[in-house]
């Protein structure tokens, strides 16, 4: 960071924290941070672009939002939540990391996650690597087969595809059936041994969700909405989503 | 429980073994047991829950092999009703159980134990004898860390928002007291995990600077997770310093600063007896009487009037008794028996008849000496009529044994070789007293703290030595003579000197039990210091209160008040003392059996940060005033800066002026309260919010203030840039300079005490290095002064806030009506007395530290002047000095005379 | 109907029986004696006193479940004729404890509750002023939790 003057105690303005306080429930006590380094003692990410949550907290409880807004780390944070499930008071820094990413413009937002979100966008699977109903169904059911070959004991396996009025929906992150299709059968075997009354859907059978990762908050509305609609449409009562 | 001698038997042959709650569960104990080794009662009791008679109806071997038959298992559960006149519930803490801290792993990792169990281990009646070692493998810990704030100011994992209060101290306390424990010259590391240090007590400040010296570390940082480390063995901490160093660092032990909550069964309690709770189940107690629980005659003292220490919970113990007192004022010796003796036996000229008991103390004593061969030995000495030996000579069954012995052998002394006077002589006195002989012919040889402790390893010497200080004992106790206590009249009256908040609590708390007091005021008008305050930490108003109370005191019939008056001269002792006071030119005599010192202290006028060079730099008062009287407009204005410790915990001041930081957090929440958008920052080292003020410590935070941290070598900088008052700083987080602008700064400057030095010199009262007046002792008698008969309560002992200012100075009072409550005093007898063969050198004058010894002239029969030494049995307490000091034996100490001294070195030589 | 035990409330509430006893006995839980040392409340009576002590729904409904009755299959017993959520007639006992109360002289002891040091302290302050005290301590023996301490600040004092 250059060597700047945090100035404070002039006209009172409505810093970042603010706006995103007034979003949460309880401010996401927001304002309660006593600087106790639990957090960071915790996070996976500290120490990387010099940061951890208690710096950013800090940051934004200063207001020093073009930081805030523009640090590269809270793309490295996970998510994972350690941060505030040993925080004394119950600071929602998820959540205000989560805001930090949406004030990004969207095409400065990391390639990757930009990128696997237009594709999710663009097709009603979902998908982030663009695969297609028509592929998934294929290598779905090919491999089906080749299982059901040369594994005798799992002969009467099955791994339906849009099975109406299945009791469980499914879902599937896209990179086994584009890359690695052989580490989709274990979770069917699985489903088979118990019984279940199980199904995959063409539409909206991706798990992943890359949009939620962007902080594109009407993306995310869009697959989501996409997904469950396609669990509807075959009438199943629960989704299984693994991701 | 009366048949109990407590000889331990029933638990040897017990076989059912039960975790012992004492001792945190760390070691076992059986199922018949006593608490701890020196309980009281010293009895021992059948865990219901365990026995195994009691639960399966088998085994009842304590009754088979108990001595004196003294269990009972046909007793039933009894109810007792009892009509009492006022009730004190003092059910004490629960310590927070850090289980449901799943991620510090307590119940997973051995060697991470709570702070309670930690005590244990270095405790020499704990499971390791004192020894201090890991719980995981048994070895000695060479490198231990605390954590603070387990289980306070924590709303996440528990609803405990409060801060504990005692767990800086006591983390601190431990790990200096750590190195004792461990042998040879460990390289000992310790670490101290923390947010905020809390010493605000007397002499807490500089004990953590002392271990800061020592090498204990303080680490500002609170680690997230707690992993074991290789097999299971000693803990792994990963923290990040404020650096935002990301640091592992393996530890051997953990210990977890638990906190205090409400003790279990504080819903039943408040349920039965029908008072009420705060919201951490607390009793809700108003800051104007912080022992009254809701219900009038029910009464809280102690922890479960909040976390406190040791000495807050003493004080508050004499406040709930001072407050029952003055409830049942009029039933007071109503109910109490007053013990009577048997006509004391003129034994003067009687020929010495000795009875000598030889105590084997259980095995304390007998398992090193030889308690058969010193009754042999005993039986060949002179003037010896009767030599017994038994197991605990201070059990009661032994003093009826005494008091038959005495009358069937006639006997006129009595030696009993134990353990050290300290611990029984005043029941051996008494013992004497009710067989009818003077308490003062009772001699202890100790052959046990000076004997059977210290030499187990050679039981042949030690039994030697033990024959020698029996044979000492008794030429001693041969010169023994009948002694009488002084016994000096009360004058039942008291003053108070200082007419503050603590000096008129104190003036209405003794009027109301009874006894007529002077109030006197340096002053034109009573109230001091709180004057300049708003409101409680709990928002009751304070100035109403102020009012009602000085109203109280001024119409009161029983308490006369003299403003503008001054204390010039004092003299004599507790019971009986005479002052001379000062009002313009008019100088008054009064006489007082009791005072209580409650001279106050001031704010401290600061020499930096711009003060009194610019009108907005104001000091807390001064601040607080101009609120008052609406010359500062928080709608008007754009940021506050608060700095604090200022004047405070500084090399000048090596001390926590302790109210600072909740007054700053109170007005910041008027001030945001008033205005949302006014900026407030305030800028300090530690935040005290100690207690259930950390309510507003989360407060502030929640309302939006701001809270930037400096140290004592990067203090903040206060300048003027073009008109505007700038306050600059850096904060340490994010590690950038801080440039605030602020319409007010306001200074939270220390407390300091006034000048004292008058008042402490006319009693004699002795002050710590910092000016404020010391206690008798920090922790049993908090509101006693270091002289006799005079009590001292608020400021002047060290800073404190108004709530505990009010209940320190009921305690005083309370602990002043015990003195005033009694026509007559007895004194000890063991007084320094003048022989004929004083010729008044004075010597012993200057050697007497209680001034007791002054040089008089007297007359002779043919009217010589002559120079003799009077000695005041009053102060003095037969130290001894003078006697060792005086070349002529020309004065002795009653009890120890020369010649008694002599005989036991005679004694002692002749082989 | 619900019908409970008295231990069967304390275990829920988390407090002790001499508590239930003394909600039944106040009115606050509105419950009617039956035989079989049990006692009978409404479901509604009972649901809207467990809200107000922040018993959850799950644990709620549990008990409900477990202990519904239908209305005819408990006894009254003898007092349920005339039992009411004022408090009853004044016994022997009752009518000795209020005479004590009306009297205008107060009774000169107290009863301590807790023998930690702080509680050995009142008493101690007390008795020698003059009262007759009654010290009331839980476990076998007093000291409380300074017993368990090892050294205490700042003299280094055992804590014993």
């Amino acid at each position: 960071m250059a060597q700047e003057i945090i100035e404070l105690g002039t006209q009172k303005k409505s810093f970042f924290k603010d706006k995103v306080m007034e979003l949460l429930p309880d401010g996401g006590n927001l304002n309660a941070c006593l600087t106790c380094g639990a957090c960071a003692s915790g996070c996976p990410a500290s120490g990387l672009e010099d940061m951890d949550p208690r710096k950013f907290l800090r940051l934004a409880a200063l207001g020093m939002d073009d930081i805030i807004t523009s640090t590269p780390w809270v793309w490295m944070c996970s998510m994972c939540q350690r941060c505030i499930y040993v925080c004394p008071m119950k600071i929602n820094i998820p959540q205000l990391v989560y805001y930090a990413r949406e004030a990004w413009p969207r095409e400065n937002r990391p390639t990757g996650i930009l990128k696997s979100c237009d594709i999710a966008l663009k097709n009603d699977t979902c998908s982030a690597m663009g695969a297609s109903e028509e592929d998934f169904q294929f290598v779905v059911e090919d491999v089906l087969e080749e299982y059901r070959a040369s594994q005798p004991e799992f002969a009467e396996m099955k791994a339906p595809v849009n099975q109406k009025g299945a009791t469980f929906f499914l879902n599937q992150n896209s990179r086994e059936p584009v890359t690695e299709p052989d580490e989709m059968v274990p979770l069917w075997k699985i489903l088979h041994m118990v019984g279940a009354d199980w199904t995959y859907g063409t539409k909206g059978w991706a798990a992943e969700n890359y949009c939620m990762f962007l902080a594109d908050d009407k993306s995310w509305e869009h697959i989501v909405r996409t997904k469950a609609k396609a669990v509807e449409d075959l009438g199943c009562k629960v989704w299984l989503n693994t991701e | 429980m009366d048949k109990c001698i407590a000889c331990g038997l029933c638990a040897q042959k017990c076989p059912k073994k039960v975790d012992d709650e004492f001792n945190m569960g760390l070691s076992k104990r059986k199922a018949i047991y006593i608490k701890y080794g020196q309980s009281v009662p010293l009895k021992y009791a059948i865990d219901p829950e365990n026995c195994i008679y009691l639960t399966r109806g088998k085994c009842r071997a304590c009754e088979k092999f108990c001595p004196t038959g003294a269990i009972n298992f046909d007793d039933k559960e009894e109810i007792i009703q009892l009509n009492v006149g006022a009730i004190i519930t003092a059910p004490g803490f629960k310590p927070f159980d850090p289980s449901i801290l799943d991620s510090y792993a307590y119940d997973k990792i051995p060697d991470v134990v709570t702070s309670l169990e930690y005590e244990r281990l270095l405790s020499a009646g704990g499971p390791y004898m004192g020894h201090l070692v890991r719980p995981s493998d048994e070895q000695e810990p060479k490198k231990i860390a605390w954590i603070q704030c387990v289980g306070s100011r924590d709303t996440n994992k528990c609803s405990n928002e409060f801060c504990s209060s005692v767990c800086c101290m006591y983390a601190i306390k431990q790990a200096l007291v750590t190195k004792e424990h461990l042998s040879g010259d460990t390289e000992l590391k310790q670490s101290i995990f923390y947010m905020d240090i809390r010493t605000h007590g007397k002499e807490f400040e500089r004990y953590y600077e002392d271990a800061k010296e020592k090498g204990v570390e303080f680490v500002r940082a609170r680690p997230h997770t707690l992993e074991p480390g290789k097999d299971n063995r000693g803990v792994i901490i990963r923290y990040v310093d404020e650096d935002g160093n990301v640091i592992n660092d393996e530890y051997d032990m953990v210990v977890l600063s638990v906190g205090l909550e409400a003790p279990k069964g504080a819903k039943d309690l408040s349920n039965i007896m029908g008072f009420d709770l705060d919201e951490y189940n607390f009793a809700k107690t108003s800051s104007f009487n912080t022992v009254q629980t809701s219900k009038k005659g029910i009464y809280v003292t102690g922890a479960f009037g909040g976390p406190k220490d040791i000495p807050q919970a003493v004080t508050e113990a004499s406040t709930a008794a001072a407050e029952a007192a003055k409830l049942l004022s009029k039933a007071r010796g109503t109910l109490t028996k007053k013990k009577t003796y048997p006509k004391e036996i003129d034994v003067t000229c009687e020929k010495p008849r000795i009875g000598v008991i030889i105590c084997s103390c259980g095995i304390n004593i007998s398992n090193v000496v030889d308690v058969k061969e010193l009754v042999e030995f005993a039986k060949t000495l002179p003037n010896v009529e009767y030599v017994e030996n038994t197991m605990f000579s201070c059990s009661t069954d032994t003093q009826y044994l005494i008091i038959e012995k005495i009358k069937e052998y006639n006997l006129n002394r009595l030696v009993v070789a134990a353990c050290t006077p300290r611990t029984h002589e005043p029941l051996f006195q008494e013992t004497l007293r009710d067989a009818g002989l003077n308490e003062f012919l009772v001699e202890m040889a100790n052959i046990r703290n000076q004997n059977s402790w210290v030499h187990q390893n050679d039981p042949k010497a030690a039994t030697e030595k033990a024959k020698d200080q029996i044979k000492m004992a008794i030429a001693k106790a041969t010169l023994n003579s009948p002694l009488k206590r002084l016994k000096i009249k009360v004058n039942q009256k008291a003053l108070v000197i200082g007419g503050g908040v603590s000096g008129i609590v104190s003036a209405l708390t003794l009027a109301n039990l009874g006894y007529e007091c002077i109030l006197i005021e340096k002053h034109s008008k009573l109230g001091g210091n709180a004057w300049n305050l708003e409101t409680t930490y709990k928002k009751e108003k304070i100035r109403p209160w102020l009012n009602a109370q000085i109203n109280r005191v001024e119409n009161h019939p029983k308490i006369e008040v003299l403003k503008n008056t001054e204390l010039k001269e004092v003299t004599g002792t507790i019971g009986n003392f005479e002052a001379k006071v000062q009002s313009g030119d008019e100088i008054r005599n009064i006489g007082f059996g009791a005072a209580i010192v409650c001279v106050g202290a001031t704010e401290y006028k600061p020499t930096e940060y711009l003060y009194g060079e610019d009108p907005r730099v104001l000091t807390s008062f001064e601040f607080e005033a101009k609120l008052r009287e609406k010359i500062i407009a928080p709608e008007k204005i754009n940021s506050v800066v608060f700095i604090q410790c200022v004047g405070s915990r500084d090399k000048e001041r090596p001390y926590c002026s302790r109210v600072c930081c909740t007054h700053t957090m109170e007005k910041a929440i008027r001030l945001k309260e008033k205005n949302p958008d006014l900026q407030v920052f305030v800028l300090y080292r530690d935040i005290r919010t100690y207690g259930t003020r950390e309510k507003l410590y989360k407060k502030a935070r929640d309302l939006g203030v701001i809270f930037i941290r400096y140290t004592l070598s990067n203090k903040p900088e206060v300048r003027l840039e073009n008109g505007d008052l700038v306050v600059l700083t850096t904060d340490p987080i994010i590690k950038l300079p801080v440039k605030i602008h602020a319409d007010y700064l306001c200074l939270a400057s220390a407390i300091i005490p006034t000048n004292n030095i008058e008042i402490s010199d006319l009693f004699k009262l002795s002050k710590n290095t910092d000016g404020f007046i010391n206690e008798a002792h920090p922790k049993l008698r908090p509101v006693d002064a270091t002289t006799d008969g005079v009590f001292l309560a608020g400021l002047c002992n060290y800073p404190k806030s108004i709530d505990e200012s009010i209940a320190q100075a009921e305690a005083a009072a309370g602990r002043a009506s015990i003195i005033l409550s009694k026509d007559y005093m007895e004194l000890d007898a063991i007084k320094s007395f003048v022989s004929d063969n004083c010729d008044g050198c004075g010597l012993c004058v200057d050697v007497c530290p209680y001034s007791a010894l002054s040089i008089v002239e007297i007359q002779d029969q043919d009217g010589t002047i002559k120079k003799r030494i009077s000695a005041d049995p009053a102060l003095c307490k037969g130290c001894g000095l003078c006697e060792a000091t005086c070349p002529k034996g020309g004065i002795l100490v009653h009890g120890f005379t020369l010649d008694q001294i002599e005989a036991q070195i005679q004694t002692l030589l002749a082989n | 109907m619900i019908k409970f035990k008295v231990i069967e409330i304390a275990n829920t509430f988390g407090v002790h029986r001499n508590t239930v006893t003394n909600w039944i006995k106040r009115g606050v839980l509105k419950a009617k004696p039956v035989v079989g040392r049990k006692y009978v409340i409404s479901e509604n009576d009972f649901i809207a006193f467990a809200e107000q002590n922040h018993i959850p729904r799950r644990t709620l409904e549990e008990f409900i479940k477990k202990n519904k009755i239908q209305k005819t299959e408990f006894k009254l017993t003898k007092e349920d004729q005339g039992f009411s959520n004022h408090p009853q007639e004044p016994s022997p006992k009752n009518k000795y404890r209020e005479t004590i109360m009306n009297t205008s002289r107060p009774v000169g002891s107290v009863l301590v509750l807790g023998g930690g040091i702080a509680g050995i302290q009142a008493v101690l302050d007390l008795a020698d002023s003059g009262y007759f005290v009654h010290l009331v301590e839980r476990s076998s023996g007093i000291g409380g939790v300074m017993a368990q301490l090892d050294k205490t600040f700042p003299t280094n004092d055992c804590a014993m």
